[in-house]
């Protein structure tokens, strides 16, 4: 009798589970198709040329639960025709849960957000739409809400034309308890809160080739570019030839191929050699980029010789996937990167010039591919890359020649990271080229630390020490400077008063160029510190550094 | 294929001693709402603003061995999270904001002492989305990871209350990087993996029927 209630209740969660679904509806009956309630969404919307941003308003609305509306680009073919398209290119999309919103941006009753409309969006041909987005397709489907009024496939539509000011409401049906109770657009004045504009930035997307071959189209784009105070209005490129091997001045007219307007540029390259590409912006009130942004590719008459980068080793962090990052110039951060992959180890082919790049290894615990204060440190400390052998810590720098292959593998068991308080790694002497890393202290705490170091020094040694800061938040100094020429007064310019020192606020790497003594005698500094060190000889000599003085403790 | 008789013979007999000494429990699961830490505000995945409920099979037998089958029933920015992905050319993919059914099928030991029940499992998980069949693109449930298991509870006789706490893993091979960093990873990392661990672990109450 057991076995057969039992074979009846095994068979009645088997006929639950099939009715996935409607159980599910009945756990989340928001996504009922038809359910009742009503969200009204009123939009205040005044788009003029005298328009610099467009603010969201909305009062709070309940629960953890997110609802997505987007503003997408429509436009019709024509004048007097039917047919309208959408560009899922140009989405605005706002409208997420609180939590999601900076807190800046999170008020008693509500959030605001603000956004820059581009020129192009606020063209005469350009409509949008509304509807309620539940699962990021950016599509329509049958089970989203219909919401939105009456035209045009369900949505309503929205005329954001020049000169253009309307009120628009837009009515969604969903279960009362996650309604959305008001949404208003307001109006910003022209140069924001401040009253005085701010030149735009020009920027140009990393993610282009390097290396090109001779003949075929390229495409730039000119997108990241921004003004903090209102939008990007004129985007002009300037392509100009610098010779078979660089050698040709830019500022020379002769050299210029051609000058080209609009936020993209498609250009074919007539000749094999290396090319600056410049791209300067105005904004919205006509006022140009202080700095242009330079794309420097090179042009090759046969097919690209890629260069492949052989990842290999073992996580042994655990649950954390490893991640990567191929950067051009690491001092400015992940404002360079080429490139992005992880764990599982694989193989990467990129166009790439010859030239010096960086490899950043890290642990991504939470998945935004950012390095984050409580991820593990991630240092990498065994890791190498061969062919040349050239490396750092967490962070390494290689040469790259094209049509070689990169060995690099990355060992993820920070053997010389030690509890809080303590530390006793030292180096011992390298080969040219290489180098290893020392932990000064630990890297999951907000803490500061401070204590004594004493270095030893290889004679007639140059070498650059690269302050690997991965939370952007914990160096302080100064840290650069010159041994003295006896070595006994130590390291000069690692003593003095701490003060805030980053080179680069917000990136993550402090670059430090450290020119040894050539006596190479042991040297005392105190200075507060919060980092690793990876040194790297760069003279053909070898290199040692000697930690000592172990005890390190937190500044109250 | 041909199926020895002896390997059919073993089968059988294994099958049939298996239900001899079987029992079969089902049962209803509650989880409660995670607070995520300050700075850990960014993890999503560890953050839960709801309670959820589970659905509960389980077929224990030779006093030892375990197999189970919990359905959870995910909140739609659940679901979207776990289905959110990256790509290095279109940067982040937002996933599906719908709800959904995590279910785990799971394999291990259920010990029990008297009438204190212990448990250790692992298994595999998987992912059906709410009307999942309506999304381009989506023709299966996602295989969603690995999990790994461990618990204890009460026998009360017919009914039983077992708490358990879970870790999903992207797969088996990040349950083996664990096992094999707490077995013989340095001091820093046995450290790190356990905090990991801890943060990442879930919690479930299952009440359960006996038969």
């Amino acid at each position: 009798m057991k076995r057969i209630t039992a074979a009846w209740a095994v068979l009645g969660l088997t006929l639950a589970l099939a009715g996935c679904d409607k159980v599910l509806e009945a756990f989340y009956p928001e996504f009922k198709t038809g359910a009742g309630g009503t969200i009204v969404l009123n939009f205040a919307v005044d788009v003029s040329v005298t328009l610099d941003k467009l603010v969201v308003y909305t009062a709070d609305f309940q629960g953890g639960k997110k609802v997505q509306v987007r503003l997408v680009p429509f436009y019709r073919s024509g004048e007097g025709t039917s047919d309208y398209y959408v560009d899922l290119d140009n989405v605005i999309s706002f409208a997420y849960s609180k939590s999601d919103l900076p807190a800046s941006a999170v008020e008693s009753n509500g959030w605001r957000m603000a956004f820059s409309p581009t020129e192009s969006l606020l063209s005469a041909q350009w409509r949008c739409i509304a509807w309620l987005d539940r699962n990021g397709d950016l599509k329509i489907d049958y089970n989203e809400p219909s919401a939105l009024a009456t035209t045009e496939g369900g949505a309503d539509m929205i005329d954001l034309r020049y000169g253009l000011k309307q009120d628009w409401s837009v009515k969604a049906n969903l279960d009362p308890n996650t309604r959305i109770d008001q949404w208003i657009l307001e109006q910003v004045q022209p140069g924001g809160q401040s009253g005085t504009n701010q030149a735009p930035t020009a920027q140009i997307s990393d993610e282009y080739p390097r290396v090109w071959q001779m003949g075929q189209q390229l495409f730039l784009d000119g997108n990241p570019s921004y003004d903090a105070d209102g939008w990007v209005a004129r985007w002009k490129w300037t392509v100009v030839y610098r010779g078979a091997y660089g050698e040709l001045p830019e500022t020379d007219p002769a050299n210029n191929r051609g000058t080209f307007e609009g936020p993209t540029l498609s250009f074919t390259f007539a000749d094999s050699g290396y090319y600056d590409v410049n791209l300067v912006v105005w904004d919205n009130q006509d006022l140009a980029s202080a700095s242009k942004a330079k794309a420097t590719i090179q042009i090759t008459a046969g097919a690209v010789q890629q260069t492949q980068i052989n990842i290999t080793g073992q996580n042994q962090t655990g649950q954390f996937p490893v991640r990567f990052a191929l950067v051009e110039d690491f001092t400015k951060g992940f404002a360079n990167t080429i490139d992005t992959w992880s764990s599982p180890f694989n193989n990467m082919f990129p166009n790439l010039m010859d030239g010096d790049y960086f490899i950043v290894a890290w642990v991504d615990a939470d998945g935004d591919w950012m390095i984050d204060p409580t991820e593990p440190a991630a240092t990498a400390e065994n890791t190498s890359v061969s062919t040349p052998a050239t490396t750092t810590g967490g962070v390494h720098l290689f040469h790259v020649v094209q049509g070689t292959t990169l060995n690099a593998s990355v060992d993820l068991t920070p053997a010389s990271v030690l509890p809080d308080g303590l530390f006793t790694t030292s180096g011992t002497e390298e080969a040219n080229n290489t180098s290893y890393s020392i932990d000064l202290s630990m890297s999951l705490h907000d803490d500061w630390y401070t204590g004594t170091v004493e270095t030893a020094v290889g004679a007639n040694r140059d070498f650059i020490a690269y302050f690997d800061d991965p939370w952007g938040m914990h160096i302080r100094g100064p840290f650069y400077g010159t041994m003295d020429s006896s070595g006994t007064a130590g390291i000069p310019n690692l003593t003095g008063t701490p003060v805030q020192y980053h080179p680069y606020p917000g990136q993550d790497q402090l670059y430090v160029l450290l020119d040894m003594d050539a006596s190479g005698d042991v040297g005392t500094g105190d200075f507060e510190a919060f980092m690793d060190v990876s040194l790297l000889t760069t003279d053909g000599g070898v290199a040692q550094v000697v930690i000592a003085d172990a005890d390190w403790w937190k500044v109250e | 294929m041909r199926v020895s008789r002896y390997v059919l013979a073993i089968l059988i007999f294994t099958s049939i001693s298996a239900m001899a000494f079987a029992e079969i429990e089902l049962g209803v699961g509650f989880s409660p709402p995670l607070q995520a830490q300050e700075q850990n505000a960014g993890m999503k995945g560890n953050i839960v603003e709801d309670a959820m409920y589970s659905f509960h099979g389980g077929f224990s037998f030779w006093w030892l061995f375990y197999a189970a089958v919990d359905s959870y029933v995910l909140p739609p920015y659940i679901v979207q999270n776990l289905t959110t992905t990256y790509d290095a050319a279109k940067g982040t993919i937002p996933g599906y904001y719908r709800p959904g059914f995590l279910t785990m099928i799971d394999v291990g030991i259920r010990p029990q002492i008297g009438p204190v029940i212990l448990l250790l499992t692992t298994g595999i998980n998987n992912l059906y989305i709410w009307k999942q069949d309506d999304i381009a693109g989506l023709k299966d449930s996602p295989a969603i990871g690995a999990n790994l298991r461990a618990g204890a509870g009460l026998d009360l006789g017919l009914l039983s209350v077992v708490a358990t706490g879970m870790v999903v893993f992207d797969d088996f091979q990040a349950i083996l990087d664990l096992a094999r960093t707490l077995a013989g990873g340095s001091e820093y990392l046995r450290t790190e993996a356990l905090k990991g661990l801890w943060q990442k672990m879930y919690p479930t109450v299952t009440v359960n029927l006996h038969f």
